[in-house]
């Protein structure tokens, strides 16, 4: 830190707090990216400046990764080219599906002139395995991957700040060089690392490791040695040890001249990769984002669905690690899109054959899942639409005034064709935001906030933002809004702190649109890897003897229990309950310290762990609605866990707590929201406006609260009215008052106000000690967006409670 | 970090001005010559934006951001003080549109999930976890001119010098409040470990 002196503690702390490290790979992907970049004046462009993502609003960040990969994958493709015309395409694919690896861990890598280990290495000490589980030595850097067993928990507990270990680990080469590592990724007793590549003609050398990774000094044995022995990468070495990625036949779909394809997929233990190509047609558009109103969503013919997870490769496009494409062959041109997409296109091709295709822009998505049922054999992946950057010519001025103030507002009547859409402008509005962090007020700047009446759906697309440019008049920034409940837009020209307020007339610029266009796209394929296995495990559906407990008057039973070979899905309802009061489910977490949260065990002792990321449904069919079952009358819920033991007779399942529906005593009340109430343009956000009193008293069994405040905020783009209750008695035994629930709200015009905005939640919130309930629903006219005072009717449907129990029920498995 | 006692600030700031003015003008004469002064502040500024955004992936997509934006506007800038408060300053303007862009009430701030995994820095093992989070929480707790000092100084690795720069104080100024703000933190520090 400062040179010649020590650190002192609290820095040396804090060093480390901050010490997070870019991944490398990025970094030098950056550098070769920036650099490559031409000189502006030399590039074919529309703009007259060079472009700057800087300013690019949040919706065109999902597209800024993905270049890298495209860079990459463009030079994929014009190997393919450049080979095909020797070999014949199907040769050629076959040859570099087989050097496409996927290590887990690691990601897709070019196991071109690599070396790998046949299989892993284990030494055994003291009851301490530890185990090289790959090593993978390419051209330009070599990973090793460990893994060890056997280690007492322990054995890292208490890891002192203060004590200077070192966790590095190096290679031994046979000619006495020693490797150290550059850089490491660690888990308790589980690492990767990375270092140099090796010389050419090294095939054996030791892995040495002074420590386990993150496991105390003296908890386990140190200073190991591992030899190992690598072979040349061959393709069938590459087959036998890796999930090899495949490229499905015609798993394809167009919708509005834009074509989605499959590309490439590889099913690997910790995640299923499908790298998806998007091609459309007009070369000025940039794709922004795949799935913006919803993720995309991955089934099976087993009626498993899978979720997105965060790939292993964490950030990382799927990553060829080609070596640069070759220059382009005399005679042909190189168009280069504003997506950095580089299409060679030969011109001899036309004297020689059929005319060949035109130059079509062309994204490129990796997307990571949840890893797959062993046994499905056929997947369909649902987007159901996607975003793109389009360009806009339009412009309009308007006039400050003299002297405008934060706060002003200025009612506008401007219309505009953006991307064949209708907008009307209704309205501008000088705000100051103050944006909060951690609760604290932050960064300050002034916006010219421009108010968008919502724009009607159009041949299944919609507009979602604006990308405006106030440069000419001072302005630095640009944003853009969108709210998916609402459909409202807004978008704005931003000045940053310091900056002066121009007065006068301004004028801005459309610089582009965001349009969503809607699919859904659905892609279809059959697993490489079912052409050679036989049928796997059909998912069972087992309805035995229901299992009950009584616990504070609430009972729960069993309902069915769904196995799988890659989750198992417990059916729980409610039997008996307190009077008058309904099931309202069971929360994930546990409702406070001292709990230890869900527990399956079956009846060899075996512990199973919730399984987020798939779930499980009949295929071809609606869930089955069980609450219509004479068998099984009552709400139900579902929750999924990993997969059972095939040995396994009996599931013992511990519930934590339920939420129980309980009657209001006083199921409705009026609440005014009076005239002249409005959001105060300098308060940090969200924007709210001054609180005032009022006196709403709410009762339903024990408890008894009183909202005494209320408040609007904007939020999810809408306005809120808030109300706030004095402190109560929330906790009460092992039950409290978690929220209220909404039956209806009619506005003051009569209308059934869409709950789709509200909340509730009741509890003591951060820095305070005081229970206190909150209630919010939408006061804002839905047509324009505004405040609508008058008088508001609310009636509930009743109080949440929360019960703390445990419940412990069983399933009999016997089949 | 590149600062020195008092007693050597002149003479050792000096010296890295005149490299890093040197590495900017071979910039401004020639792109290619950009490498170095990339290699010298990616990390820096990478870090900074981590400690401002707690994600990977926007971390990643603001360095690139904030780089490309410092390569095309290098022509325009001019040797007023510091290059490194220069381009700091393009990342406080950034991360501005970031939190602008992320407009929801929800706090805006997730302080970086620091382990091992994520920093691959044999340092950061050997802080207990439970440790990170007594920090996290002593750090949240303070202000946000506050936390933006730590994260200029810790994460940004940057001097006094251009700590001062970027939040209109003097040198000296901005070291007497780093200094005040550590004194702070380790009396929290202190309290926390004594529970």
């Amino acid at each position: 830190m400062s040179n010649g002196e020590a650190l002192t503690p609290i820095e040396e702390a804090l060093k480390t707090y901050y010490a997070i490290e870019p991944n490398p790979t990025f970094i030098s992907r950056l550098e070769a990216e920036l650099l490559s970049r031409p000189h502006p004046d030399s590039r074919l462009q529309v703009e007259s400046t060079p472009v700057s993502p800087g300013s690019w609003p949040d919706w065109l960040k999902s597209f800024y990764r993905p270049q890298w990969a495209i860079a990459t994958l463009a030079g994929l493709l014009v190997l393919i080219v450049a080979v095909l015309a020797l070999r014949g395409p199907q040769q050629v694919l076959a040859q570099i599906q087989q050097l496409l690896g996927y290590v887990p861990g690691i990601g897709f890598v070019d196991l071109d002139e690599s070396r790998l280990l046949a299989a892993p290495v284990e030494v055994n000490r003291e009851g301490i395995t530890l185990r090289v589980e790959q090593v993978v030595a390419q051209p330009d850097q070599t990973t090793v991957v460990i893994r060890s067993e056997g280690l007492k928990p322990e054995s890292s507990d208490g890891i002192n700040r203060a004590v200077s270990l070192e966790y590095g680990a190096q290679l031994h080469l046979p000619d006495g060089r020693v490797m150290s590592s550059e850089r490491q990724t660690l888990r308790r007793g589980a690492g990767i690392y990375e270092f140099p590549p090796l010389p050419a003609e090294a095939y054996r050398l030791t892995f040495a490791l002074s420590r386990l990774p993150l496991v105390l000094p003296g908890a386990a044995p140190e200073d190991w040695q591992v030899p190992l022995e690598l072979q040349p990468a061959t393709g069938e070495l590459v087959t036998d040890l890796f999930p090899r990625p495949y490229t499905p036949d015609r798993a394809s779909n167009t919708h509005h001249d834009i074509s989605l394809e499959v590309s490439g997929v590889a099913h690997g233990f910790e995640e299923t990769l499908i790298n998806l190509q998007v091609h459309w047609i007009d070369p000025d558009w940039r794709l922004s984002r795949i799935g913006f109103s919803r993720s995309p969503d991955l089934q099976d013919d087993l009626g498993h669905r899978y979720s997105e997870v965060t790939p292993s490769t964490i950030g990382q496009s799927v990553r060829y690690g080609l070596p640069p494409p070759p220059p382009p062959p005399a005679g042909s041109s190189t168009i280069q899109t504003e997506s950095n997409v580089e299409v060679v296109q030969d011109m001899e091709d036309k004297e020689r054959g059929p005319a060949a295709s035109p130059a079509i822009p062309t994204g490129e998505v990796t997307l990571a899942f949840a890893p797959l049922s062993p046994s499905a054999r056929h997947l369909t992946l649902v987007v159901v639409d996607i975003e793109f950057e389009v360009p806009v010519e339009e412009q309009f001025t308007v006039d400050l005034g003299e002297n405008p103030q934060v706060g002003d507002t200025w009612p506008l009547d401007i219309d505009l064709q953006v991307a064949g859409f209708p907008v009307h402008i209704s309205e501008m509005r000088l705000i100051r935001e103050e944006f909060q962090v951690g609760g604290e007020t932050s960064l300050r700047q002034s916006s010219l906030e421009f108010v968008i009446d919502p724009v009607p759906v159009r041949n299944n697309r919609f507009l979602t933002g604006l990308r405006l440019d106030g440069r000419s008049a001072g302005f630095s920034g640009s944003g853009s809004g969108y709210s998916l409940i609402t459909g409202q837009m807004e978008a704005s020209i931003d000045l940053d702190e310091g900056q002066t307020i121009p007065t006068g007339q301004i004028h801005v610029r459309v610089q582009s649109a965001a349009v969503v266009f809607e699919g859904p796209w659905m892609l279809s394929w059959q697993i490489s890897r079912a052409k050679e296995t036989a049928s796997g495990v059909t998912p069972i559906i087992l309805y035995s003897s229901p299992d009950s407990q009584t616990r504070h008057g609430v009972t729960l039973q069993t309902g069915p229990v769904t196995l799988t070979d890659r989750l198992t899905q417990l059916t729980i309802q409610a039997g008996d309950l307190p009077a008058g009061a309904a099931f309202a489910g069971a929360p994930y977490r546990p409702p406070g310290p001292g709990f230890q949260g869900w527990s399956l065990l079956d009846d060899r002792g075996r512990r199973y762990e919730w399984t987020n990321f798939v779930r499980w449904q009949p295929p071809g069919r609606e869930r089955e609605d069980m609450t219509n079952s004479p068998r099984y009358p009552g709400t139900l819920r579902q929750f999924t866990f990993e997969p059972v033991d095939s040995l396994a007779r009996r599931l013992t399942l511990e519930v934590p707590a339920v939420v129980l529906l309980l009657p209001a005593d006083d199921a409705a009340f009026e609440i005014t929201v009076p005239e002249g109430v409005s959001l105060n343009p300098s308060l940090a956000l969200p924007r709210r406006s001054e609180a005032w009193p009022v006196d709403i008293p709410v009762e339903a069994g024990t408890y008894h609260l009183r909202f005494t405040q209320a408040q609007l905020q904007e939020l999810n783009g809408t306005i809120l009215l808030t109300l706030t209750s004095a402190p109560f008695e929330g906790q009460q035994g092992v039950r409290r008052l978690v929220g209220l629930a909404l039956a209806s709200v009619a506005d003051p015009a009569g209308r059934n106000v869409n709950l789709k905005t509200a909340h509730s939640d009741a509890g003591s919130r951060q820095n305070e000690a005081e229970y206190r309930a909150h209630l919010s629903f939408a006061v804002a006219d839905p047509a324009t967006h505004r405040i609508q005072s008058g008088r508001y009717r609310v009636e509930l449907d009743g109080l949440l409670i929360l019960v703390e129990g445990p419940w412990t029920l069983s399933w009999d498995l016997n089949r | 970090m590149s600062d020195t006692s008092p007693e050597q600030v002149g003479t050792a700031t000096q010296v890295e001005i005149d490299e890093e003015a040197a590495l900017v003008q071979a910039a401004q004469d020639n792109r290619a010559a950009f490498a170095p002064l990339y290699r010298r502040y990616v990390h820096r500024v990478y870090r900074y934006l981590y400690s401002r955004v707690g994600h990977v992936a926007d971390a990643e997509d603001l360095t690139a951001q904030i780089f490309t934006e410092a390569l095309a506007g290098l022509g325009r800038y001019r040797e007023q003080g510091s290059f490194a408060a220069w381009l700091f300053t393009i990342a406080r303007r950034r991360v501005t549109d970031y939190y602008r862009r992320q407009k929801s009430g929800a706090s805006l701030y997730e302080t970086p999930c620091l382990s091992a995994e994520r920093t691959g820095n044999p340092q950061a093992h050997f802080f207990h976890q439970e440790t990170l989070q007594e920090l996290r929480g002593i750090i949240a707790g303070l202000e946000e001119d506050n936390q933006e000092l730590l994260r200029l100084r810790f994460a940004g690795d940057l001097s006094y010098r251009e700590i001062g720069q970027l939040t209109g104080r003097s040198e000296a100024a901005a070291k007497m409040a780093v200094h005040r703000l550590l004194r702070r933190l380790e009396a929290a520090w202190e309290v926390e470990e004594d529970v």
